[in-house]
């Protein structure tokens, strides 16, 4: 049992929780979270969600993401079971991945989804040389 | 940290009484009980291979606990 004065931010849960769980053994390690699928939702937004996990040690999701060979870089994280990746080009395809961070250790990333955001804006007609005056 | 209670800080015997756990933050909070009948067991081997303390509310096996938030003075008037 531990009593702090304050209460404990998100990194210093982990790191107690991962030095509890890690020496008592408390909980398995984590799997790679399932169920990953990918929205876009405008021309710069892309919405994801998952499966939540439900597991009592989670900490917190990390969410990747990459566009056509490049690498994944990390975009976020959250506590839930989604995520609105914002600030995007119109058009494009981005590749997605979810790992569960844990007390008991980091999961195996989800199964890749692709999903393109929306096209820019269609012109509804061609400009015209103005003949004014 | 105001309080960090671990069986392994507990030197005793498999399945013995114990009347006080140290306290290892540093503060010496340590959880106390004079009641021989009321003292948790010390249990060896029992999280990963690791020791814990047995209570009980039926055989009303238990510790006490100093104040370990003890409440802030009030700040003493300026006038």
């Amino acid at each position: 049992m531990i009593v702090y004065d304050h209460a404990l931010n998100i990194a210093e849960r982990e790191a107690v929780g991962t030095y509890l769980g890690g020496k008592y053994a408390l909980f398995a390690a984590p799997s790679a979270v399932s169920g990953l699928s990918a929205t876009a939702l405008n021309q710069s937004q892309v919405n994801l969600v998952w499966t939540p996990s439900n597991r009592p040690d989670q900490v917190v999701y990390e969410v990747q993401r990459k566009t056509g060979a490049g690498s994944f870089a990390k975009i976020g994280e959250t506590t839930g079971s989604g995520f609105t990746d914002s600030g995007l080009n119109a058009g494009t395809a981005y590749t997605c991945r979810v790992r569960m961070r844990a007390m008991s250790g980091t999961g195996a990333y989800s199964a890749e989804a692709t999903v393109s955001t929306l096209s820019g804006p269609r012109r509804r007609y061609p400009p015209r040389a103005c003949a004014c005056g | 940290m105001r309080l960090w209670l671990t069986a392994e800080a507990v030197s005793a015997a498999d399945g013995a009484r114990v009347g006080i756990w140290p306290d290892q933050s540093g503060r010496n909070n340590e959880a106390v009980q004079t009641n021989m009948s009321q003292k948790p067991l010390y249990v060896a081997g029992q999280l990963n291979d690791r020791p814990v303390l047995r209570f009980s509310h039926v055989e009303t096996r238990f510790l006490k606990l100093p104040d370990v938030m003890p409440r802030l003075q009030p700040r003493p008037s300026s006038s």
